[in-house]
């Protein structure tokens, strides 16, 4: 602006006032300020300006597109698979959680698990987590010693540090290392599983995962696995993702590279109800005996449906599902106190004629005053009493 | 070991791999499996230190443990 001005009268001294609209100003400048550049080696130099400002449209474009963080590809079908369906959820026999919390704001509880007749379950483990805004630990230990630990680190809100730990002592020991990059429209996941330097190169798994927004709505991505063990040959394996979330439905595809196809839709039928649907292909080789051919192998496409619900309720949360082979299982998770809540879960396989059920009672102690008045629901997060109002559900 | 990375490198697919005496590779495990140790043992500890100093009533190392309410 101020340049434009000191131009203008010498401009004016030569041209006639006639002519007034030959002059050669410059539009205005326009509102908005232009950042200012730097006049480095780096932005000055033709190639690199060039550049930069190929860089600064493009990221402009981006900008433009209105697109948004697809998430993981861990998260992919979560929807469905973890919070309807009750894989995570299912257990047998009894069990007795005491969880006792010290800490809201930072988080950190400790928790006690009983087991009885669960093949899966420990009879007894203790697990403690303590997190706060950008750090989680967690460690969990049973009654034979096998550890398991997690640490979870987040440098800046694009990126977390991931570490997962198994220690057993009949086992072989595993670590996972991982790195979460969420950027505005993409997310890129590395993770090694054992690695090993000390044998002939590396030795371990190493996956690397890219999802990507091309709408606001669809994301698409792949991950590549790369799997080698000391002496055997190497293995790779690439998989293809995409997932379309609508809002109030979400449709996701994986193409698995065994030849799996695995699809998946969830819809949020009420704000209470959510319903999902997997469809899982696979194809495998079976083995079969020709009286011609002798004994060869042919391809077998397998298939397997699941479609499930899930209610909340107030103190409530009800979760069913069936199943193409034949199983209807069923969870259902009722707080009877603030700090009682009752499991139960159920299993029929009609193809096989078989049952499983599981019965499980959830504690929440407090390690202080305060705490245990929050979850009697007497007194709300900030300490201020609650008179007359219903017992908060924590 | 001096014969294996003199193989590799006549190679025409060059190795990129560290090449260690079978001592420091020998130490490099037991370190591993010492920390391995530590971790098994010394984790949880770690995590009940970490919210121990925390919370602001700095419970009891009883009161940790135990799953009864302690207020």
């Amino acid at each position: 602006m101020s340049s434009a001005n000191s131009s203008v009268p010498q401009a004016v001294g030569n041209v006639p006032i006639q002519q007034l609209n030959q002059l050669s100003i410059g539009t205005l400048p326009s509102v908005t300020p232009q950042p200012p550049r730097q006049n480095s080696l780096w932005s000055s130099n033709p190639v690199f300006s060039y550049l930069n400002d190929v860089y600064i449209t493009i990221s402009e474009h981006r900008k433009s597109l209105g697109l948004t963080n697809p998430g993981t590809i861990e998260n992919l079908n979560k929807e469905v698979s973890r919070d309807v369906f009750l894989n995570q959820y299912f257990f047998t026999g009894l069990r007795a959680d005491l969880n006792k919390a010290f800490s809201m704001m930072p988080a950190f509880q400790t928790s006690h698990t009983l087991s009885m007749g669960s093949t899966i379950l420990p009879a007894y483990a203790f697990s403690s987590l303590f997190a706060t805004e950008d750090f989680f630990v967690q460690g969990n230990v049973d009654n034979e010693l096998n550890f398991s630990g997690r640490i979870n680190y987040g440098w800046d809100k694009f990126n977390i540090s991931k570490i997962t730990l198994q220690l057993a002592h009949s086992q072989p020991s595993m670590i996972q290392l991982e790195q979460d990059y969420q950027a505005s429209d993409f997310s890129i996941n590395l993770k090694t599983l054992n690695p090993n330097f000390l044998y002939d190169g590396f030795s371990g798994v190493a996956v690397a995962s890219l999802l990507q927004s091309l709408t606001p709505k669809l994301a698409v991505g792949l991950e590549a696995m790369y799997s080698k063990q000391p002496i055997a040959p190497p293995d790779t394996a690439v998989s293809y993702v995409a997932r379309y979330n609508a809002g109030n439905w979400i449709a996701s595809a994986q193409l698995q590279a065994q030849g799996a196809l695995i699809a998946s839709f969830w819809r949020k039928v009420s704000d209470k109800v959510e319903a999902g649907l997997e469809t899982q292909i696979g194809a495998t080789m079976k083995q079969v005996a020709d009286p011609l051919m002798g004994i060869g192998f042919e391809p077998v496409i397998e298939g397997q449906t699941t479609i499930g619900a899930k209610y909340e309720y107030r103190t409530a949360v009800f979760r069913g599902q069936l199943d193409s082979t034949g199983k209807v299982s069923a969870f259902l998770e009722k707080r009877v106190l603030p700090t009682v809540s009752i499991l139960f879960s159920g299993e029929i396989d009609q193809f096989k004629n078989s049952s499983r059920i599981g019965l499980g009672l959830q504690f929440e102690a407090a390690g202080n005053e305060q705490l245990m008045m929050m979850q009697q629901g007497l007194i709300d997060a900030n300490g201020n009493s609650i008179p007359g109002a219903p017992p908060v559900q924590l | 070991m001096a014969k294996e990375s003199s193989a590799s490198s006549s190679n025409s697919i060059t190795k990129y791999q560290f090449t260690l005496s079978d001592e420091s590779k020998e130490r490099i495990l037991k370190v591993l499996d010492y920390s391995k140790t530590i971790a098994h043992y010394g984790f949880i500890p770690f995590v009940l230190y970490l919210g121990w100093s925390a919370t602001s009533n700095k419970p009891s190392i009883l009161s940790l443990l135990s799953p009864f309410p302690s207020a």
